[in-house]
């Protein structure tokens, strides 16, 4: 499926995913951009990635779209039996995963590193 | 008299720096060794500009050049860089220097770029003081449903809002997360009628309806209006669209379990939270946000 952002940078450390988005999410990106989810979610369901990390350290905040996004690739990991953390995530970022009662969907760790650890551990 | 602070851990360069910006005239010159001497200097009385080395201990130019930027944006940083440290000049450049000017140059080039980013931030300086006049203001925007105007309308709208001091850093943020959220359902739900839940069951569709719509009639005509009111004591937005509204308390509440899997009601969610009345008309597509500045004990906060 579509994520319908411009910039999100995707890695692998081993079969964890890693996933950073760019820049400032916003509500109000355009539509038509790649679909990074659907390369995630192909690696997922063929085994390649077991786990994903997603890196909030370039994003300042985010809205309702970073929500979904995050909804629906908590659900393709949640589907293979996998585990989704995120890091660095900002003061507003938190604030608004709280809000929205996602704050204790997934882990949330200071830094990728540890976010890999505890992955790594799993 | 424009002052000068010049930081360099030698105290030769500082002479030399000091002594070219002296004589090009009506320049008051400040010193400092390092960076967190900077800082104690700009905390007590912000010079005009800082002129501040690269390599220093303590604190070194790069690192200077960003907590300046952070903590008085109004105070412009120029950077001298020594010979083979071009990708430095970038970074700080990046982090928010104004300029920089090769040590080598110093001669050639540091009075007319000291000169230069003093002329740009003194317009600064005064425009910020101005906008700081205003009491009251209200302007109104109409837009077609073009995604590239909506980020800079919502700058320009926390701009505002800062402007009458009703809005800190952390404030001006949630007002954008909330002006965002409501645009973004004048676009898609108002004035392109695309439903949330299309988007549960089939997220291609949604995203190939959406482009669809942004080419046809009567979708691709219709407009958002955008009124906005500012004064001392509060900021109202009100977004409209031309679509055919819908009803909001029919909404469901993302925040309970049994919602939570469900893509709609988050961004009316941020727009509750972050603002302090946020009111549908009756069809629903009209919705007015507002932000409120409380006085207590005669100190201005704003609310969260």
């Amino acid at each position: 499926m579509k994520s319908g952002f411009t910039r999100i940078d995707t890695t692998h450390e081993g079969t964890v995913g890693v996933v950073q988005p760019r820049g400032t999410v916003s509500s109000l990106v355009r539509e038509d951009d790649p679909p990074h989810w659907d390369e995630l979610a192909g690696q997922l369901n063929e085994g390649r990635l077991r786990s994903v990390v997603v890196d909030f350290g370039d994003v300042p905040y985010f809205g309702a779209r970073m929500l979904e996004a995050l909804r629906v690739l908590g659900h393709h990991v949640q589907n293979v039996g996998g585990e989704m953390v995120l890091c660095n995530v900002s003061d507003m970022a938190r604030e608004v995963l709280r809000v929205s009662r996602f704050d204790s969907r997934w882990s949330i760790y200071g830094s990728r590193e540890e976010a890999l650890q505890r992955l790594s551990r799993a | 008299m424009t002052t000068v602070l010049v930081v360099d851990d030698s105290a030769v360069d500082r002479s030399l720096v000091g002594g070219l910006l002296e004589k090009a005239g009506n320049l008051k010159v400040e010193y400092a060794g390092n960076g967190l001497e900077a800082l104690a200097v700009i905390e007590r009385l912000p010079p005009d500009v800082v002129i501040t080395d690269l390599m220093m201990p303590e604190m070194d130019g790069l690192e200077l050049v960003a907590k300046v930027r952070a903590k008085f944006p109004l105070v412009p940083t120029i950077l001298m860089t020594s010979k083979g440290s071009e990708e430095i000049a970038v970074q700080a450049l990046q982090a928010g220097a104004a300029s920089y000017v090769p040590k080598r140059k110093l001669a050639l080039q540091l009075v007319d770029t000291t000169h230069k980013v003093l002329s740009v931030s003194g317009r600064q300086r005064s425009h910020s003081r101005l906008m700081g006049c205003i009491v009251r203001s209200e302007v109104t925007f109409v837009l077609g449903n073009d995604y590239t105007l909506f980020r800079p309308l919502v700058t320009y709208l926390q701009e505002a809002a800062t402007q009458v001091g009703l809005a800190d850093a952390a404030e001006r943020t949630r007002l954008g997360v909330a002006l965002e959220e409501a645009l973004a359902n004048a676009l898609y739900h108002g004035n392109l009628e695309v439903a949330s839940n299309l988007k549960e069951e089939d997220d291609a569709a949604y995203y190939a309806l959406v482009e669809e719509r942004c080419r046809q009639l009567p979708y691709c005509d219709r407009r958002i209006h955008i009124e906005a009111k500012f004064s001392r004591d509060e900021a109202s937005f009100t977004i409209r669209d031309e679509g055919t509204g819908f009803d909001p308390s029919n909404l469901p509440d993302p925040t309970d379990p049994a919602n939570l899997e469900k893509v709609s009601g988050r961004g009316i969610l941020l727009m509750r939270t972050f603002m302090d009345d946020v009111a549908f008309s009756n069809i629903g597509n009209t919705v007015t946000l507002v932000k409120r500045c409380l006085l207590s004990g005669g100190v201005r906060s704003c609310s969260a």
